[in-house]
């Protein structure tokens, strides 16, 4: 938020503008992730990136020791970023939350979803190399993925 | 600066490849937008090469013909927005009395060097020429003599 606010007292905002949100620990996105995150932002009101399930998502119940669920990985996928939205709506989205579920909030996209608006957020396909670098297992294949040119 | 290259790895296959560039104080960066495929790149892709040269080729990133515009540069004479044709042929020395294009030391996009299937390609205001607003991208991809 901190972010928006910015822009607004810097520069405004009008109703076209778009957000386009990135995780710093992802160095691997594409041209045409970004680039498909900018063009459905500027004709949805939100965008996230995804990649389809790989593993089988399991629900557990809530003291974290057995399974609840188990959910058709077939409609399962994993948040990735950039996560793009039109700055306006996304504000209009958040003034709707109570301060209950602005505590659950880990990425923009929710915010569409916990304000009923779900229907508005576009998903873009990511892709298996825009992957997070936040363990020391995931440096070491960050560093075996980038190769010099020869 | 990290690039995605995508370079040809078997028979009509490609694999997406991150490459770390090094960026020369005379670096210029284009984002390709249109290119044109020559017959070469399709023996490459269909593997009508002999397979001892492709052996020695692979993995490499097709196209050697084709247009983009600059996304990157420090020159005055090409600025951001620019568009630009991407001369193939890449200069490791300067010779008096040889051209570029026959000395051996010379490298080919699409030969012995990455093509143009890359998200971004590290050049500079040798390797690039400026296309008139007169010539529309489609046709300005054509580089060869048709």
């Amino acid at each position: 938020m901190a972010g928006i606010m910015y822009i607004k007292r810097t520069f405004g905002i009008n109703d076209e503008d778009i957000i386009v949100t990135h995780d710093a620990v992802r160095p691997f996105v594409s041209q045409r992730i970004i680039k498909e995150n900018i063009d459905f932002a500027l004709s949805d009101d939100a965008v996230d990136t995804v990649i389809a399930a790989i593993d089988t998502i399991v629900e557990s119940s809530d003291d974290k020791n057995y399974i609840k669920n188990i959910p058709n990985r077939n409609f399962m996928y994993q948040g990735q970023t950039p996560q793009s939205f039109n700055i306006n709506k996304f504000l209009s989205a958040y003034a709707l939350l109570d301060s209950k579920q602005l505590d659950t909030l880990t990425d923009a996209a929710k915010v569409f979803s916990l304000a009923n608006l779900n229907n508005n957020v576009k998903l873009v396909s990511g892709e298996q190399q825009n992957f997070k670098i936040t363990t020391s297992f995931d440096l070491k294949m960050a560093e075996s993925f980038v190769s010099e040119r020869s | 600066m990290l690039n995605q290259v995508y370079r040809l790895v078997s028979e009509r296959k490609f694999e997406s490849t991150v490459i770390s560039e090094n960026i020369a104080e005379d670096s210029i960066i284009v984002r390709p937008t249109f290119l044109s495929i020559c017959h070469a790149d399709q023996r490459y892709y269909t593997f009508k090469r002999n397979r001892d040269i492709l052996a020695t080729k692979l993995p490499m990133a097709l196209i050697h013909e084709g247009i983009g515009d600059i996304v990157y540069s420090k020159n005055s004479e090409f600025v951001i927005g620019d568009r630009v044709a991407m001369v193939p042929t890449i200069a490791t020395e300067a010779d008096k009395s040889i051209s570029v294009n026959h000395l051996q030391s010379s490298k080919f996009r699409s030969s012995s060097y990455d093509g143009l299937m890359q998200e971004l390609v590290v050049t500079n205001s040798r390797n690039i020429v400026k296309i008139t607003d007169k010539i529309n991208s489609q046709v300005g991809s054509f580089k060869e003599i048709i």
